[in-house]
């Protein structure tokens, strides 16, 4: 099993935390940050292997993070986590640039499966 | 030899000739028998030793003859110089074949000989003489120079016939091309010898030409055709061209021949020929006359479309057919003797009148032509077939107009005559020459100074100046006529034009007024009188005539028309009243116009700008003979009073008619509290007539209970008091209604209250609304309320979850035992956030975007998607499989498949035995006007009547687990949909919940967001 970088974005620092947790268990070397600029400069100074950013952000949606963040990491795999449904985000017009949606709470051994798969 | 001497033969063909006759060269046809070989010998001197006994058979020289004597001995032609060749083999002692050379035989005939020797030797190798063979080849060498000479007959035609010449092999090769085929190609023979036709010629030539080779290859039968061929200048060639196969000697086609005669200057002959009879064709196509050409059997050879108009039929189906067969045989008779003369060369006419064929009956003059051929033969005749009916029937009418013309003339009781520009008489009337007191003959040829005094023609002449002149002119006077009497005479001078329009004289037309300028005096008086009578009466009175145009009009008509009297006579009554005033009265006017008087009243408009009540009589004038010679009209007001009533009547109709249809309880009630009045709406709600509640005490119309609450109202209104107040009562029919209650006070003058009015509205549908209103608001408000706590639960319960998760893990590395009540919570979060979902699927107001969609196609895959416990049956049955409706397809499935979970549960249940083993789920749609029904029906427990009331609550839930939000999130999805949902429970036998969606195929504009494709499943 190979170790990753994974950047999880969340304001929820005990959600955050919580994956924290989870991933390095697995082996993974996660960073968490708390806000879609934090993400971004995060992004811009290290590499990632996959994100996980909350759609709902206190500075920005979460698909406008992801977009930013595409741009030094154009390929990056990612999740975006939402308190509400796929449809409720498609609904707020919500760019999410083709990347998965989960619905918190997120069952945590399936997404270190997930995880396991990229 | 002879084989070997054809086979060189052969070889020197310069023709492709032998090869196609299939190798027919005489040699091989006409075997040479072996009789006329015969062996001979000969010495060293060359003289012969022996000869074989056939020799005398063939030659008729004996033995003894020849034995002794030389070859050339018997020579005929010894100075030919290939004797000197032959000798000289002879000396070398060289063998020789096939030397040929004529003998004389006894009997006087020169015989061809063909002679193969060879030198023979001794065993000391010295020359002892030849010895060979001989034969008679005369009759080959016959056949070869033949075979030569229709060589060269056939190479001179090839190079000189004026004609295409090609000949082919099986295979399309060619073997021989004339000349003429070569020019006319461009092609020379030895680029096109051995190659085929697409070879050397355009494809579109080649083609044609090789498909009709290989026709006649096919069918072995000659084959001919005309072919065209685009010159290089761009005119046309035009080719007869012959196509037959070639047979070699066991009959097997072994080849194609061609033979092509330029056809050019015939065929555009031709076609100029049937160019110009086109053209007559068309000429005589559009001549308004028969024309026909027959054979000498008088059958039609052309006839024009005029001509076979005649007959009722077209061109194409006459020709070829007799005239004797198509017309009647009497005219074919009178006809017969004319046509006979035709056809000897004399041109006949006929004249008369004909039936023919199209039914119609024709004045006809026909010209009988003959029609001579190109050498001056008659092959048939002609027939020109003028149609004169009309003229006919014009000079007819002509004849006759003039007799009538006389007849009438002399009957008019007027003087007609006709004067030249010398006032001389050239024609006068019967009647006028009764007032001359002389005979018409008399008259014409006088002028009129000769029969009138000098004032007379005085007092005429400027009128006769302006007849001639070519003005109409008229006079009015009194004349002294040549009878003797002064006659009240108005004369009409008319100009007589001749044909050139010239004035060549006058018509004087004189009419004796005596007697009717005396009645029109006593006419003027006696309307003079009533006109005075008519307009001093207030009615309208007028006279107009049959063209309805107006010839009286009294004072009172003056005004209404706001016009002077002037101004109105002479225009018809539609001109003054207008279309709208005039279409009103325009089919009394009618009727009284065909004699029928009428009478009748009518709104009408006048021009005044008065629309009036009117009571109208149309009178219509009859003259004595019977005839209506106009209408008398008679238009009066009718009365203010009768006016005001009807207007009364009106407006109590429509006061009944309202209050009868306003959708509100409407009762007049008298002080004795008996109803006085009820309306449509009252006889609704107390289930009987308005005459069974007219009269009634109240307490005998209401329900004792309605009464209670009524008692306290009734007392305040007759005490003078407004009542207003909103009250639900259970009403006679049975229907409890919440009523809006308006009761109203009646006072009479003296300010006693003599009853009440009682205007009463049914608010109940208005309080419902009310109350679905609250409901509405309550729940987006608890949609809102719920949609955010649901969400701000997850987060927390994310990082439980995760918590979780790194517990078990760590337990398990610590060896921990507390699996037990890490699942507990585990199922804790799960559980919370199905009821999450729940919650946030009853906030959400509608889905993303509806869109048009199979019903029963798309219904069957969300079924088949959906899981069903094992031991339960789902059927389906759909009606109008087609059927398009516009959802919102994630909610809607959400909606179904939540009901579908429902019934699953239900039939998951404790069952009575028997009923066990048939758990059924049945999923059925059908078509209800506008709405498509979807009835999802289990055979379960079924729904105790108490909770099916409530199961629509939110949060009314019978489980001991779930958030009771599952039907009413179904409702809430329905009603977004402009759908609903209706429940049915008959205990112990199942439920069913109906869903309705309205059928509507419209999609909704697309929302701008592509994700909506992935959304929607």
């Amino acid at each position: 099993m190979s170790s990753l970088k994974i950047l999880i974005v969340d304001d929820d620092v005990d959600f955050a935390d919580g994956l924290m947790e989870i991933f390095e268990m697995e082996g993974h070397r996660p960073v968490m940050v708390h806000s879609g600029k934090q993400a971004i400069a995060s992004a811009s100074e290290g590499e990632f292997d996959a994100a996980l950013i909350d759609i709902d952000l206190p500075d920005m949606n979460g698909g406008t993070c992801l977009g930013e963040i595409r741009k030094s990491h154009p390929d990056i795999p990612c999740f975006l986590l939402t308190g509400y449904s796929a449809e409720d985000v498609a609904k707020q017009g919500i760019d999410t640039q083709c990347a998965e949606i989960l619905t918190k709470p997120v069952d945590p051994e399936e997404l270190c499966r997930r995880l396991a798969m990229l | 030899m002879p084989q070997s001497e054809a086979g060189r033969v052969k070889g020197q063909s310069n023709t492709n000739l032998d090869r196609i006759a299939g190798g027919a060269d005489s040699s091989e046809s006409e075997p040479v028998p072996t009789i006329t070989e015969w062996f001979w010998e000969t010495d060293s001197d060359h003289r012969y030793t022996y000869v074989s006994s056939q020799n005398a058979v063939i030659t008729g020289f004996s033995p003894s003859q020849i034995i002794g004597r030389r070859r050339e001995d018997f020579a005929h032609d010894r100075d030919d110089p290939k004797w000197e060749r032959h000798l000289a083999d002879l000396a070398a002692h060289r063998p020789f074949w096939s030397f040929q050379y004529p003998i004389k035989l006894p009997d006087g005939r020169i015989v061809h000989l063909s002679v193969s020797g060879e030198p023979r030797f001794d065993e000391d190798g010295r020359f002892i003489g030849y010895r060979g063979a001989a034969s008679d080849v005369t009759k080959r060498r016959r056949a070869e120079q033949e075979l030569s000479e229709a060589r060269e007959l056939f190479r001179a035609v090839l190079d000189h016939a004026p004609v295409g010449i090609v000949l082919k092999d099986r295979e399309g090769r060619y073997l021989e091309v004339s000349q003429e085929w070569q020019s006319r190609f461009g092609l020379c023979r030895d680029e096109v010898i051995g190659k085929t036709a697409t070879e050397v010629l355009p494809s579109q030539i080649s083609q044609a030409y090789e498909a009709r080779d290989s026709e006649v290859l096919k069918s072995g039968d000659e084959a001919i055709f005309e072919e065209q061929l685009e010159q290089p200048d761009g005119t046309k060639a035009y080719f007869l061209s012959t196509r037959f196969p070639i047979r070699g000697r066991d009959g097997d086609i072994t080849g194609v021949g061609l033979i092509s005669a330029d056809i050019t200057g015939r065929k555009l002959a031709e076609l100029a020929h049937v160019e110009s009879e086109q053209h007559i064709h068309a000429i005589a196509d559009n001549l308004p006359v028969l024309i026909a050409r027959h054979d000498r059997l008088w059958r039609h050879r052309f006839i024009n479309s005029e001509g076979a108009r005649w007959y009722g039929t077209t061109p194409d189906q006459l020709v070829g057919k007799a005239v004797s067969d198509l017309i009647s045989g009497e005219v074919c008779a009178a006809i017969r003797p004319l046509v006979d003369r035709a056809l000897q060369g004399e041109s006949t006419q006929f004249s008369g009148v004909a039936e023919y064929p199209d039914g119609k009956t024709r004045h006809v003059v026909i010209n009988y032509v003959p029609d001579f051929a190109a050498d001056g033969s008659i092959q048939g005749w002609f027939s020109l077939a003028v149609d004169v009916t009309e003229k006919e029937a014009a000079e007819r009418t002509l004849r006759n107009a003039e007799e009538e013309r006389r007849t009438v003339t002399d009957n008019l009781p007027v003087l007609m005559a006709r004067l030249d520009r010398d006032w001389r008489y050239r024609f006068i009337n019967l009647e006028g020459a009764r007032w001359y007191g002389m005979d018409p003959g008399n008259v014409v040829g006088r002028t009129i100074p000769e029969l009138f005094s000098r004032k007379t023609v005085e007092a005429i002449q400027p009128c006769v100046e302006s007849a001639l002149r070519g003005e109409t002119a008229r006079y009015s006077g009194e004349i002294s006529y040549p009878d003797g009497k002064t006659r009240a005479t108005e004369i009409t001078f008319v100009p007589d034009r001749t044909a050139d329009g010239a004035v060549g004289g006058w018509f004087a037309l004189a009419q004796d007024m005596t007697e009717r300028q005396r009645a029109a005096e006593e006419l003027r008086r006696q309307e003079h009188q009533l006109t005075a009578i008519a307009d001093n009466l207030p009615v309208l009175i007028c006279r107009f005539d049959k063209q309805a145009r107006f010839e009286f009009l009294n004072k009172e008509g003056e005004q209404w028309y706001g016009r002077p009297t002037s101004e109105i006579i002479g225009k018809t009554v539609a001109e003054i009243l207008g279309p709208e005033s005039s279409a009103t009265v325009g089919p009394w006017m009618e009727r009284a116009l065909n004699g029928e008087p009428v009478r009748f009243e009518e709104k009408v408009r006048y021009p005044d700008g008065t629309l009036r009540d009117v009571d109208i009589t149309y009178i219509p004038d009859i003259t004595p003979d019977g005839e209506v010679s106009g209408c008398i009209a008679l238009v009066q007001k009718i009365t203010e009073y009768k006016a005001v009533e009807s207007r009364l009547r009106e407006s109590e109709t429509r006061l009944k008619a309202v209050v009868n249809n306003l959708p509100a309880f409407i009762t007049y009630v008298s002080g004795d509290q008996r109803y006085r009045f009820a309306n449509r709406v009252a006889e609704e709600w107390y289930g009987r007539p308005a005459s069974e509640i007219i009269g009634r005490h109240l307490s005998a119309v209401h329900k004792p209970v309605s009464m209670e609450t009524l008692r306290s109202r009734v007392e305040s209104v007759l005490s003078g008091q407004e009542q207003r107040f909103e009250v639900t009562l259970l009403y006679p029919d049975n229907v409890t209604r919440t009523v809006d209650q308006r009761w109203i006070p009646d006072r009479g003058e003296n300010g006693d209250v003599r009853g009440w009015f009682s205007l009463i509205q049914d608010i109940s549908d208005r309080k419902k609304l009310e109350a679905d209103l609250l409901r509405q608001e309550r729940l987006a408000t608890l949609g809102q309320l719920t949609g955010t706590v649901a969400h701000e639960l997850r987060n927390p319960l994310g990082a439980v979850a995760a918590s979780v998760a790194a517990l078990r893990r760590n337990a398990a590395d610590t060896g921990l035992d507390v699996e037990r009540s890490l699942s507990r919570a585990e199922r804790g979060i799960w559980r919370c956030e199905r009821i999450i979902t729940e919650l946030l699927d009853f906030a959400r107001a509608k889905g993303l975007q509806r869109r048009s969609t199979p019903f029963a196609g798309w219904l069957t895959t969300i079924l088949s998607e959906h899981e069903i416990p094992a031991g339960i049956t789902l059927t389906t049955e759909f009606a109008d499989e087609g059927l398009k409706i516009s959802i919102y397809r994630e909610d809607l499935r959400r909606a179904i498949i939540n009901i579908i979970d429902n019934a699953c549960q239900a039939l998951s249940g404790e069952y009575p035995e028997e009923r066990a083993l048939d758990r059924e789920i049945r999923v059925t749609t059908r078509k209800l006007d506008d709405s498509l029904l979807c009835e999802i029906a289990d055979n379960g427990p079924g729904i105790p009547p108490e909770s099916l009331d409530r199961v629509l609550e939110p949060l009314f839930s019978t489980k001991s687990f779930g958030t009771g939000l599952g039907l009413p999130t179904v409702q809430r999805i329905l009603e977004a949909h402009g759908g609903g949902m209706r429940i049915e429970s008959v205990p112990g036998e199942g439920a069913s919940v109906t869903l309705r969606l309205p059928i509507c195929e419209q999609d909704e504009g697309d929302e701008g967001n592509v994700q909506s494709e992935n959304t929607d499943r």
